[in-house]
């Protein structure tokens, strides 16, 4: 009953944060001057001051912001993100055919951090100050320093141009509708690598040095000492017990992570040739298609949240004091 | 070992700000030079880092492109210093609703996926150094603004600034004189990183070609000549990617030891 008054309570502010985000995006977006009518018509001599009017009328324009915001959240709730501007397809058609790909390399992203951050992280705090360990620092600090699309593009002279072993752009071969069935997975899995782990590479470090720095705090708590002093071996000492304590921050910080994916989406996909959510964001905002803009944003926000409401719920898995206390407090 | 790091890391640091000071003495060349007759050309002695696809040379682009990076790390960070202490002060001192209501805006914020909301608007304000300035900072203030209230919180409750208050001291003058010069230290650690990671986010947006405008050289609109160039001349691409490596590096490592200093608790 706890563990439900918890989850509506956070829904409920997980809503009110979200309508926030849309309303600040929306007013930041259409305060801006010009207007995507400009392109059409003021650009145009041909076109007159009514039938530019006309147009505005059309699209809403001609009312005041907040009326537009309005009625953007009226369609939103039924999920009519309206038309794009652009060729006047529905807005949610062309963001759901992207999401799929966005979210492939997001999610394969998210599990190589996992699978590979963490034991790095336990392993340079229990052997801290070895060999091991200074490599790994220097190894996150380099994650933390070098820009995403530079490594993307060294890798991708690498590997793609000079060692020849993967292919440098999109998602599929050209002949990719002839493959067998297993051959199609080999193919998206070949053109994935290089962008998943080049995604991963950053929040690697990161997510290695929480870990490492949990590790280090929690192995010097009492607890600790206890189980050492009740002759346990090292092995279980770290595994049973400080593990499971020093994953805590961590699922914090991998919540917090999830903006960062999304919005390096921009940046991967359009060094990849990817047609992904952010890659259409980009040919949005520069063509000023603002329900497509708003329709990611908002579909981008979403998934945020998503990413932070999972994050609580494996918070509450591991620390039942969480689901107790939080509820009470409010 | 440690200290030698830190060492190596402040003179990097006081050598890129040497190189924006002084460009115009290090720079071997005019940065937007043209010369048809050196296209592409690898590095060598006249032109130690190369020259790119209009003949210019890279060194003196990178020289005059640390000028770009490091004010617009600098102001960027001003900027979201000072939104962070001002939210977060105000926050930690009133409490209760302001508290509140500020913080969920602050989640607000850390929900962004940041670098689409900085699109949209560089996007639709025509991309200028100013408006790229303001909008990282305009994006970057909420560590800031929590670490603040959080000392804040702790501070407050202290008997001198009970004593301040008692004294008559107004709560603006309680807030900038006893509670935000006692909570500068984290501020100065987060002010650090935040240099390196503002200068991250301007590389990425020239890279995107929304960031600084050629002909001004930028070490990210530098690699995004490079890009179309990637098989044949790797200098173009590699040269500008080490410098912001680099001085991204250097600045996190100095922010790491400042935070040594400032939090020895959590001295690893």
């Amino acid at each position: 009953m706890r563990m439900l008054k918890y989850f509506l309570q956070k829904t409920a502010g997980l809503v009110t944060v979200f309508f926030g985000i849309t309303l600040i995006s929306f007013f930041v977006i259409h305060l801006a001057p010009g207007k995507p009518t400009d392109i059409a018509a003021s650009m145009n001599p041909k076109v007159s001051y009514e039938a530019r009017e006309k147009l505005e009328k059309i699209y809403g324009l001609d009312k005041p912001v907040h009326q537009q915001y309005i009625a953007w959240v009226c369609r939103f709730i039924t999920f009519d993100f309206g038309r794009s501007y652009l060729d006047n397809r529905p807005v949610s058609a062309k963001i759901f055919e992207r999401i799929p790909v966005t979210l492939l390399i997001s999610v394969s992203a998210m599990l190589l951090v996992l699978g590979i951050g963490i034991p790095l992280g336990v392993l340079s705090a229990v052997k801290r100050n070895s060999p091991m360990d200074r490599i790994s620092t220097i190894f996150v600090f380099t994650g933390f320093s070098a820009p995403e699309f530079w490594v993307a593009l060294l890798a991708m002279s690498a590997f793609c141009i000079t060692l020849g072993w993967l292919p440098v752009s999109g998602i599929k071969s050209l002949d990719f509708e002839y493959l067998s069935a297993g051959g199609k997975i080999a193919d998206v899995a070949r053109h994935m690598i290089l962008p998943v782990s080049i995604t991963a590479f950053g929040s690697i470090a990161g997510i290695s040095r929480y870990m490492r720095s949990s590790v280090i705090g929690i192995m010097g708590s009492d607890f600790i000492r206890t189980a050492r002093a009740k002759g346990l071996k090292e092995g279980d000492v770290i595994f049973k017990h400080a593990l499971k304590n020093a994953l805590l921050p961590v699922i914090t910080i991998l919540g917090l992570s999830v903006p960062g994916l999304i919005g390096g989406s921009v940046i991967i996909e359009s060094i990849f040739a990817i047609p992904g959510m952010g890659r259409l964001f980009y040919d949005s905002v520069m063509a000023r298609d603002y329900p497509t803009i708003m329709g990611i944003l908002s579909i981008g926000a979403l998934l945020t949240l998503l990413g932070n409401l999972l994050a609580d719920a494996a918070y509450s898995a591991v620390d039942p004091r969480i689901r107790t206390e939080k509820a009470d407090e409010r | 070992m440690r200290d030698k790091v830190v060492l190596a890391a402040a003179i990097f640091v006081i050598t890129i700000i040497i190189f924006a000071v002084l460009a115009p003495f290090i720079a071997t060349y005019d940065p937007s030079k043209i010369d048809a007759s050196n296209i592409l050309a690898s590095p060598s002695s006249a032109h130690i880092f190369g020259t790119d696809t209009l003949g210019r040379d890279i060194f003196s682009r990178v020289v005059y492109g640390s000028r770009i990076s490091l004010v617009i790390g600098f102001v960027a960070v001003g900027i979201s210093v000072a939104i962070g202490v001002f939210i977060g002060s105000v926050a930690g001192y009133y409490g209760r609703k302001v508290d509140y209501c500020l913080m969920r805006f602050v989640d607000m914020m850390l929900c962004f996926p940041t670098l689409f909301l900085i699109l949209a608007v560089v996007a639709v304000l025509e991309p200028s150094i100013w408006n790229i300035m303001v909008v990282i900072g305009a994006t970057s203030w909420m560590g800031v603004a929590r670490l603040v209230r959080a000392e804040v919180l702790t501070l407050k409750e202290r008997d001198y600034v009970a004593a301040a208050r008692v004294m008559g001291g107004s709560d603006a003058w309680i807030i900038l004189k006893h509670l935000v010069p006692n909570a500068i230290g984290p501020v100065i650690v987060s002010a650090t990183l935040g240099v390196g990671g503002a200068i991250l986010v301007e590389s990425s947006l020239s890279f995107l070609g929304i960031g600084v405008q050629p002909p001004t050289p930028s070490w990210g609109n530098i690699l995004s000549d490079g890009r179309s160039t990637l098989g044949v001349a790797w200098w173009l691409t590699v040269y500008p990617g080490i410098f912001i490596t680099l001085t991204v590096l250097s600045y996190n490592i100095l922010g790491e030891r400042l935070r040594d200093h400032f939090e020895p608790r959590l001295k690893r």
